[in-house]
């Protein structure tokens, strides 16, 4: 039987991956699948939580811009059945895509993901938080 | 600004509940070493002025301003749950950092929201684990 912690710990992992490299693909579709419906931002700088709808606009720069950083998984812990939580490292540079003109930006921050088993089978983000180091 | 939950649905979530409002109460106070007792041993804080972990120790020099200053704030407990011997809550902090009586200074506005994670020790007492927090914009 397989080692069910152990087996969620890895699918968490998978999430997070997908996670980077959407991002990195600048695949904005395919890097929103990733939260869950009901999932909640906590987005810097606002007072208020930001919804899934909200986070797409947040997001809209990656139909201009594509990520290329490299990411540090510093800890995933796999609470009970339901719920697990990830804090992460990343550090790279935000690009404009070849046909967008624009400067390249340097980044690095630190996530702090929650993940929440959904009724379809998989993990899903469902709460996400993030500081930029300067 | 008021509790925005309602009351917590069982003893796990009133515990964890009553351990942010002990933050609230030791900040009110300017009482660093019980400000600190409510940090787990092995606590994980994400400072937004460091690439790496901070740990206890750090986390106590960090907040060292509480031995000459105090906070006066409200908290909203935007979100608590429980999933075994873990919770997570998402808090909002919103008040001023006075200067203690006789110490010189002005009060800062202070508004910070938290995700925090709390852990069940062994001895059944809830304590905070890990913590990451912005500083939204007024």
């Amino acid at each position: 039987m397989p080692n069910r912690e152990k087996t969620a710990h890895d699918e968490v992992s998978a999430v997070i991956d997908d996670f980077w490299v959407t991002q990195r693909a600048g695949d904005l579709d395919a890097f929103m699948n990733v939260f869950a419906e009901d999932a909640l931002w906590m987005l810097p700088n606002q007072r208020e939580d930001g919804n899934k709808a909200e986070a797409r606009e947040y997001y809209g720069f990656l139909t201009n811009y594509t990520f290329d950083v490299q990411m540090t998984k510093d800890e995933i812990q796999v609470s009970g059945a339901d719920w697990a939580f990830a804090r992460v490292t990343f550090e790279g540079h935000l690009n404009p895509k070849p046909e967008v003109e624009g400067e390249s930006t340097t980044i690095l921050g630190r996530h702090f993901m929650v993940f929440k088993w959904q009724d379809s089978g998989v993990w899903k983000i469902a709460r996400d938080i993030w500081i930029m180091l300067d | 600004m008021s509790n925005d939950l309602e009351e917590p649905e069982d003893d796990d979530a009133a515990a964890v509940s009553a351990l942010i409002d002990s933050f609230r109460d030791a900040g009110r106070a300017g009482d660093l070493d019980a400000f600190m007792a409510n940090f787990a041993d092995d606590a994980v804080l994400m400072l937004s002025d460091r690439l790496g972990d901070a740990n206890k120790e750090d986390v106590r020099e960090y907040f060292s301003f509480l031995t000459d200053h105090a906070f006066d704030q409200k908290i909203s407990k935007d979100e608590i749950q429980v999933c075994g011997d873990w919770a997570f809550a998402r808090v909002t902090f919103d008040g001023y950092l006075n200067p203690k009586p006789g110490i010189e200074g002005e009060p800062s506005r202070v508004v910070s929201r938290h995700f925090m994670v709390l852990k069940r020790e062994q001895d059944g007492m809830w304590k905070l684990a890990r913590d990451i927090w912005i500083r939204p914009s007024e």
